[in-house]
């Protein structure tokens, strides 16, 4: 039975690692490879569209260039080394050409209206950058199962190869776990723990910068709203005040 | 009573710091709470205007940016492709015209307070010596315009009385008596200049304002409002990332509460003999 267990919380863990399609199409007239895909794997429920290309790594491995607008707003000024160098101020001429994101739907590619801060991309989406003048033109049609085809053998070859040892650690450790009472499960699962960390992309997503911030306390509301009744009073007894 | 100019010239720069840093409308909403506070005990008994002012201010950022701006993903509805105001009008647009409509309304406000405390006369008193006769001048300038408006408006109901028409076209036919007003006027206060000494190389004091217990309280507290809102993270305000605005920091609401200590003293402290100078 704690073998049972020790699987299926194994296998929650694997689907803890999410992936998401990552499409990059230079302007026509870049020399290198023309379109660019990534499989991006995270940890998380949902990554930001800035950390979704910070984790690709499609700038050489550098973060990509952005230039900030303050309050949390940001514009990719540079994917793949492309534009070389950077214009100034990130756009340069204001026709010029920029780098526009693209989601895709159900009913093909559908423009972002919000900065690459200002959503998430969860498990399965499809994100796509496209080089080219003014408002953007569509990249070209993609399928998620094209950049992030489905594990050649699903849990046969590198799950079932984690599976197998840390069984065995658990049928070692259950005669102990019956002998020292609840102490020896949390053991059992410490030795599983180092497994299931299947890439460097998934730790790297697990230091990325978090989705949403926590919700505040109580502190400042009440101090709002006290200071608001007293500013109230105060305004109403200084106008009675005036009047005779 | 808060009488000393430089003090009122601290809390309005604390004031418009606070305005222009902070966007979050919970702090936008509390100093503006705090700004109607104090003018309460200190507006003088003419009704004020500007509020007019301050109210178009507030509504004209919110029309120009629903109008104009396409961004946002709370669509209201979706226009036909007429060019400039076709397309999807969103609320996070009408949303950001409002937080920038609050900032405009709230300057006009801050505005409106230094307006009804510190009379020009105390500020060109204070300046230092190179600028006196400059400050005398731009002071005088500042007190023609409300007095050349005052005169236009008694021509005007003049004519009416007469009974002349006073609608657009009758502007050339004002025009005369109101130049000779001014010059007129021009005159009496060149007159009382020459009287008062001025153009002489001394400068004359007439009744300077001490500096009193709450006006070092109040110039003090918004010296600290205002290091504090520099040195603190600005509480940002983005509607199209986040419809919803972020906790304002007890730090922020702290410093915004200092800048209501004018209203406090004023409240505590009865009117001096002295009659409140409009």
């Amino acid at each position: 039975m704690a073998v049972a267990a020790a699987v299926a919380w194994q296998g929650s863990a694997h689907a803890q690692t999410h992936r998401a399609a990552l499409l990059i199409q230079h302007s026509s007239s870049w020399p290198g490879p023309h379109v660019l895909w990534k499989c991006v794997e995270f940890a998380q429920e949902a990554i930001g569209g800035l950390a979704l290309l910070q984790l690709a790594g499609v700038n050489s491995g550098q973060p990509p260039e952005i230039y900030d607008w303050g309050a949390g707003a940001y514009t990719v000024c540079q994917l793949d080394r492309q534009p070389q160098p950077i214009p100034d101020r990130c756009f340069g001429p204001m026709s010029g050409p920029n780098w526009s994101d693209w989601s895709q739907t159900a009913s093909g590619w559908v423009a972002r209206s919000a900065g690459v801060a200002g959503y998430t991309v969860r498990d399965g989406d499809v994100e796509g950058w496209s080089y080219s003048v003014g408002r953007g033109s569509q990249p070209s049609a993609v399928s998620f199962s094209q950049i992030c085809p489905p594990p050649r053998a699903p849990t046969a070859t590198a799950p079932s190869r984690n599976t197998t040892p840390s069984a065995s650690t658990v049928a070692r450790t259950t005669p102990t776990a019956e002998a020292t009472s609840t102490a020896a499960p949390s053991p059992a699962m410490q030795a599983l723990a180092p497994s299931v960390s299947p890439s460097a992309g998934t730790a790297l997503a697990s230091t990325g910068p978090p989705t949403k911030s926590p919700p505040g306390a109580l502190g400042p509301w009440l101090l709002l709203v006290a200071a608001a009744i007293v500013l109230t009073g105060l305004g109403a007894l200084n106008l009675r005040r005036r009047r005779p | 009573m808060i009488r000393h100019p430089v003090a009122w010239c601290a809390w309005a720069a604390a004031a418009l710091a606070a305005a222009f840093i902070d966007r979050n409308p919970f702090l936008q909403a509390l100093l503006l709470l705090i700004v109607i506070n104090v003018f309460i005990p200190y507006r003088a008994e003419r009704r004020v205007r500007v509020w007019k002012i301050g109210l178009a201010l507030a509504v004209v950022p919110i029309l120009f940016s629903v109008a104009l701006s396409r961004f946002g993903t709370h669509v209201l509805f979706t226009l036909p492709a007429i060019p400039i105001v076709g397309g999807r009008w969103t609320l996070d647009a009408a949303v950001f015209g409002a937080s920038t409509g609050a900032a405009l309304m709230l300057t006009v406000a801050i505005f409106a307070v230094l307006q009804t405390t510190v009379r020009s006369a105390d500020l060109v008193a204070i300046l230092p010596r190179p600028f006196y006769r400059a400050g005398t001048t731009v002071a005088l300038a500042i007190a023609f315009a409300p007095k050349t408006a005052a005169s236009l408006q008694s021509i005007r109901e003049a004519r009416q009385l007469r009974g002349q028409r006073a609608g657009w076209r009758s502007a050339p036919q004002l025009l005369l008596p109101l130049l000779l007003t001014t010059l007129e006027r021009g005159l009496q206060y060149g007159e009382s200049l020459d009287a008062r000494g001025y153009g002489s190389r001394r400068r004359s004091r007439y009744r300077p304002v001490p500096w009193a217990m709450p006006d070092l309280v109040v110039a003090g507290a918004a010296l600290v409002a205002v290091a504090a809102i520099m040195l603190m993270p600005a509480q940002a305000y983005n509607p199209y990332l986040g419809l919803w605005p972020t906790t304002p920091s007890v730090g922020s609401l702290c410093a915004l509460l200092l800048l209501a200590i004018p209203a406090i003293t004023a409240s505590i402290v009865r009117k001096d003999h002295a009659a409140h100078h409009a």
